[in-house]
């Protein structure tokens, strides 16, 4: 599996739980939006990224269009890794 | 086969409940009534209003927990809401008809405001429904709910419960009833939530003492609504992106409102001034079924006047990413079922006074999701919700917004005299300017 589909994953897997979804409810294209994260629950998420991988998403100027996807997303902190 | 569980009648109150239950002994201590919210459903039709009646008698016999009253367990002192093993139904509806009103609008906000103001009886159900028809065939139908047994979102799905009954649907008690508690065990765990919670107020203390809005008597409560709609909305988001960061809409509201009350206490000329927002955060997951009490808590947010509107709004995220790092609103919790020995009226001073002496400067709260989303209840389309909330005589002030789809509602509350006609402009108008670049 390479990097980016681990965090995928991860991901996938962070998020159902914070949102308390069924996993198969949130798909690799699902937008953080849509999905309904809100600024609680987004935080929640950013502080399990930094735990998990060491990066501060929000001091690495993460901006609206990194949320357009699970996908974006995981790019997006593999290019901060 | 297996039998059937008997419903209980007895609730344990968790360490929120008791905090509930004291505020609303500090609101009945004052003039204006308990600590209690309304639920304000617009609907662009009239439902039927003896359909109504019957619905709510039922669900007052499906729960009678609506009857209940508040207890103490004689050796563990563990506060806990006794129900009636069954109850006789009240007529909880009251019918007021504005078509014949020369500004049904005031009308409406006159019966808002007095059911907002109207206690429940002691030994009567904790719940009444206040249905305002007219004009033309729009009414609005505001659900008149008792703090210590609903949450603002407990209160979104009595509403989906009440709008599943009309259309036929059996509720099922099992289900949302509780059944954790008395919370007798974990004391160290109880304890550690304390230390953390001691060292986030021990951090406010260095703040020195927030302004605080009003004299804490209490009084008749007051509110008002306004709106942003989904254009305003998507531009509120937009310039939240900018300048707090992508997702953190929520501490841009906040900054925007302790602007505002920074600008009102210089007005007043009171500065420098520290002002404290306790922040409610809804703490019920959206996997569980529990309907009744409360399963919130409270992240402070905090800022001083010298700070310039970017350093204001950098704090804001700040201080969200330390409070859910170490688990505050949580802690919160936790921590104050070690006050449930307390006596009620000891514990009403106490919750009156937790940051550096005070209530804080004015309650926030901003519930985005929204419980209640169906676009038609009691078979009519629901064309807004609102919520209104009585806040207690100390802050005696709050700004609760509530999203609905991209729609943003807010709702100022007070008690009288806390704040002027011109402060009560300048704090309702200060999200809505800000999504128009104000």
């Amino acid at each position: 599996m390479s990097k980016e589909a681990e965090i995928e994953s991860f991901l996938r897997r962070e998020i159902a739980a914070v949102l308390r979804l069924d996993e198969a409810a949130v798909q690799t294209d699902s937008s953080l939006d849509e999905l309904g994260l809100h600024s609680m629950a987004f935080v929640e998420l950013l502080i399990l990224i930094e735990k998990q991988y060491g990066v501060q998403l929000m001091r690495a100027g993460l901006t609206r269009a990194d949320l357009g996807s699970i996908r974006q997303l995981a790019h997006r902190i593999d290019r901060a890794l | 086969m297996t039998a059937r569980r008997p419903p209980p009648r007895r609730f344990y109150l968790n360490g929120i409940d008791w905090n509930v239950q004291a505020m609303n002994r500090a609101c009945a201590d004052a003039p204006g009534g308990d600590y209690q919210f309304l639920i304000v459903t617009e609907l662009a039709g009239t439902p039927d209003a003896a359909r109504l009646r019957t619905c709510l008698n039922r669900l007052q016999e499906r729960f009678p927990l609506l009857h209940g009253r508040l207890r103490r367990h004689p050796f563990n002192l563990a506060p806990y809401w006794e129900a009636p093993a069954a109850v006789t139904p009240y007529d909880l509806l009251t019918v007021a008809d504005l078509s014949r009103e020369s500004d049904p609008e005031a009308a409406a906000h006159r019966h808002l405001t007095a059911r907002l103001n109207t206690p429940f009886a002691p030994d009567g159900p904790k719940l009444a429904a206040l249905l305002l028809t007219g004009p033309d065939r729009r009414s609005r139908l505001a659900l008149h709910f008792d703090h210590r047994l609903f949450d603002a979102a407990g209160g979104e799905r009595f509403l989906t419960l009440l709008d599943r009954l009309w259309n036929g649907v059996e509720p099922e008690p099992e289900r949302l009833l509780r059944r954790e508690g008395p919370w007798l065990n974990e004391w160290r765990h109880q304890f550690a939530c304390g230390r953390t919670v001691n060292r986030a107020m021990i951090a406010l203390k260095k703040e020195g003492r927030p302004a605080v809005p009003g004299n804490g008597r209490g009084g008749a409560g007051c509110f008002l609504v306004n709106r942003v709609d989904d254009e305003e909305f998507a531009a509120l988001e937009a310039r939240a992106d900018r300048e707090a960061g992508p997702m953190m809409l929520t501490p841009f509201l906040a900054a925007t409102f302790l602007e505002a009350l920074h600008e009102m206490f210089r007005r007043r000329g009171v500065t420098p001034s520290f002002c404290v927002c306790p922040m409610t955060v809804n703490l019920r997951r959206g996997d569980e079924d529990e309907m009744f009490f409360n399963r919130w808590s409270i992240l402070p947010l905090y800022s001083v006047s010298t700070a310039a509107r970017e350093e204001r709004i950098a704090q804001q995220v700040e201080l969200f990413f330390e409070g859910m790092k170490t688990a505050l609103p949580y802690s919160l919790g936790k921590a104050s079922l070690l006050c449930r020995p307390l006596p009620l009226p000891l514990m009403a001073r106490f919750t009156a006074r937790p940051f550096a002496g005070t209530a804080g400067t004015a309650a926030f709260a901003y519930l985005n999701r929204t419980e209640c989303a169906a676009d038609r209840l009691l078979g009519e389309t629901v064309t807004g919700l609102y919520h209104v909330p009585r806040v207690p005589p100390s802050p005696g002030l709050g700004l609760f917004l509530n999203r609905r789809g991209n729609r943003l509602n807010l709702t100022l509350s007070w008690t009288e005299e806390t704040i002027s006609d011109d402060e009560r402009d300048l704090l309702a108008a200060a999200i809505p300017e800000a999504a128009r670049g104000g």
